[in-house]
């Protein structure tokens, strides 16, 4: 099996593949021009301009990433919302993770609204966003630019590619499955990855001081604050990297007791780490 | 005068006759009681083994022989297949245990796919825990 790992979209990307033959450079290079167009630390990027303008004729990535994301809006009630950017900002998630500074002042007590208007018109190519509606995509993005490397990576055999803990995998090893470990108090739990993707989402990591109030980055747009939920992480398998993300965030916010039930009902298989130190596994995971 | 040695001649004969008889039949007894005794038939047995009877007992002890040697490779064979017998009982398990475990998901899938609005796409994940080494690790991104 060989890797290989570079940095892109704030994280490490990691790619696995089963067989001698591949490249890692087009991988390399889409995650680098898919980071171009979606990071919002860049005012020149295409999200950026979208985000000042309010309309914006935008390339095809832009365009089918922001329907996936008003899709799962859709889907899971609104507790998945790409238009949670102020409040993300408001939070003090204002720069790129590593310049973040914890002794900023607090922009605001309360929550930034979320859940406005987002048209997207494929005929004319063109996003247009409500008054003061700004978008952020965060996870969904990198899940994106996994779904994009591992359907590269898959012309030349079975790989696994893994962006910070987004992760897709397209045919099997020689071993059968992609065995990924998943971190519980209990200690690490492998699960065997045949088809599909894994994606974890928590608020455990990317936390920071802003006016001595610990925040972190996993924004509920029901209250447009970092949410309060009796969970720390949850991991999820989905059908890619991106259903992954979203279900990922819409069992997070739901809380402990109602991600178990919607988990079982919907047939999500998940892994939940509650705040209080247990874990429980849900969605038919055996 | 005469008559009286010709009889002693005549009896003289006769004494003789007897004693040469009883002379003959003690010679005759011995030499009966001498060949009883020596039991030729023995040593005539003894000296000549039959020897179909020979090649007989030995085919008797080869075929005790072959007779081992096929009870030992059947055993090992039979033990082989015993092992080769368990090892596919329990890749057949295994394998029904996965077609249920894919049927019930194909259903729950299609149930989720029949759902409007859908919470999750109809592409399902296969995925289950296992007891191999990670190859890498899902963290909160």
């Amino acid at each position: 099996m060989r890797a290989h790992a570079f940095q892109s979209m704030g994280t490490t990307v990691e790619c696995l593949v089963d067989h001698e033959a591949s490249s890692f450079d087009e991988v390399e290079d889409e995650f680098r021009r898919l980071e171009e167009i979606f990071t919002r630390f860049d005012g020149a990027s295409e999200l950026s301009q979208l985000n000042r303008n309010g309309s914006l004729a935008v390339g095809a990535d832009l365009l089918e990433l922001t329907e996936l994301a008003l899709e799962a809006r859709e889907r899971t009630g609104g507790r998945f919302d790409p238009t949670v950017h102020d409040a993300v900002v408001a939070a003090g998630y204002d720069r790129t993770f590593a310049d973040l500074d914890p002794d900023a002042p607090v922009d605001s007590e309360h929550g930034k609204p979320c859940g406005g208007r987002v048209v997207v018109d494929r005929a004319s190519s063109r996003i247009e966003l409500g008054e003061g509606v700004r978008l952020d995509f965060g996870g969904i993005a990198k899940g994106y630019a996994v779904d994009r490397a591992c359907d590269l990576l898959a012309e030349q055999g079975s790989c696994l590619v893994n962006a910070g803990g987004d992760l897709a995998v397209r045919g099997r090893p020689s071993q059968g499955v992609w065995p990924v470990e998943v971190e519980t108090p209990a200690g690490p739990v492998t699960l065997g990855l045949e088809s599909g993707a894994l994606a974890t989402s928590g608020s455990d990591r990317r936390r920071w001081l802003r006016g001595g109030v610990e925040k972190h980055h996993l924004i509920d747009p029901a209250s447009g604050r970092p949410a309060e939920t009796d969970l720390l992480r949850v991991t999820v398998a989905a059908g890619s990297a991106v259903e992954g993300e979203v279900l990922a965030k819409a069992l997070y916010f739901a809380g402990a007791k109602q991600a178990v039930t919607e988990a079982d009902e919907l047939g999500i298989p998940c892994v939940l780490v509650l705040g209080d130190g247990g874990a429980v596994t849900a969605g038919g995971l055996e | 005068m005469t008559t009286e040695p010709r009889r002693a001649r005549r009896s003289l004969p006769k004494r003789t006759v007897r004693l040469c008889a009883l002379a003959t039949a003690l010679a005759i007894f011995a030499l009966a009681w001498l060949t009883i005794n020596a039991r030729p038939w023995q040593a005539e047995a003894k000296a000549a083994p039959d020897p179909r009877v020979a090649a007989l007992e030995g085919r008797e002890r080869l075929l005790q022989l072959k007779a081992t040697d096929v009870r030992h490779v059947v055993y090992e064979r039979f033990a082989s297949y015993r092992e080769r017998l368990e090892a596919r009982k329990k890749a057949i398990a295994a394998a029904e245990r996965r077609h249920r475990r894919e049927l019930k998901r194909a259903k729950r899938a299609a149930a989720i796919a029949a759902r409007t609005p859908r919470y999750v796409t109809a592409t399902v994940p296969v995925v289950r825990t296992v007891a191999l080494a990670p190859v890498t690790k899902t963290k909160s991104s």
